[in-house]
């Protein structure tokens, strides 16, 4: 009887443990910045290297800030959904990382520009300060320039539903975000 | 036998030398050098787990080698160096 039972007692141990291992995601470092305040940052423009996108920038409306660069494929991926938030009226900012500038001005002429402005972050100095490891990435911030959320991956319309939208609904004040309504739609 | 053991010490030699990809000094000074070399050794890539940032080509773990020799070269301290990395990466 116990030459039985036992095997499958430690069957069924080491069969739970990988069963719950099974949606785990052993990438998934939270970042410490959630619920802080967001890096103090000024960088010159992409597209127009006078103007500054700065902390200053951020504040006093619900944005995203995106991480991104040419060298990218899969900010490529979602660059049309971000279009497409823009075109609901979502401010998106752009931290353009380790990129050149000629490139990433080619980039937006030709795949459209979703960003409100996009800082330019050749050595990825800015990039560290949030704490990025790579491209994309995607941060809310709430009015008050405090970081919200912070997704690494594309940005996609499922993760924009069950991320995103809760945060939104939840951190919005009544005239906050007059965006709501056509980004929340499906 | 013999010779096998030799030939997996050489490809041992072999790979542990792989692992370092970053072979240049990066102080003059043998004791700055030795507490950034211990200090990439600890840190973890915070793109790919089972490395730290002296074993990893991640672009991300050669800007934190980068921020590692600038922080030492400020004269800051091994837990100045944690707590900036931390603060950030988690």
């Amino acid at each position: 009887m116990w030459r039985y039972l036992v095997p499958l007692a430690i069957f069924l141990v080491i069969g739970g443990f990988f069963f719950a291992g099974l949606d785990r995601n052993p990438n998934y470092v939270p970042s410490p910045l959630v619920g802080k305040p967001a890096p103090v940052f000024s960088l010159p423009s992409v597209t127009d290297p006078d103007s500054v996108v700065s902390s200053e920038t951020l504040r006093g409306r619900v944005s995203l800030v995106n991480v991104w660069g040419t060298w990218c494929v899969e900010c490529r991926h979602e660059h049309g959904f971000l279009v497409e938030l823009a075109r609901a009226g979502m401010p998106i900012y752009g931290l353009n990382v380790k990129d050149d500038r000629a490139a990433a001005i080619e980039w937006l002429a030709t795949l459209g520009n979703p960003y409100a402005s996009s800082g330019f972050d050749p050595e990825g100095k800015a990039a560290i300060d949030w704490g990025v490891t790579g491209a994309p990435e995607t941060f809310l911030i709430g009015s008050d320039g405090t970081i919200l959320h912070k997704h690494i991956s594309p940005l996609t319309p499922r993760v924009w539903e069950r991320d995103f939208l809760p945060l939104l609904r939840e951190n919005c004040g009544p005239t906050d975000c007059p965006f709501l309504a056509a980004v929340g739609g499906p | 036998m013999k010779q096998l053991i030799w030939l997996l010490a050489l490809w041992l030699g072999l790979a542990a030398s792989a692992f370092a990809i970053d072979t240049e000094l990066a102080f003059d000074d043998p004791v700055l050098q030795e507490r950034y070399r211990s200090l990439i050794a600890e840190i973890r890539c915070p793109k790919c787990l089972n490395e730290s940032i002296a074993e990893s080509d991640a672009p991300v773990a050669a800007d934190l080698r980068r921020e590692v020799r600038r922080l030492i070269g400020e004269g800051k301290s091994d837990d100045d160096v944690r707590s900036f990395l931390a603060a950030r990466y988690g």
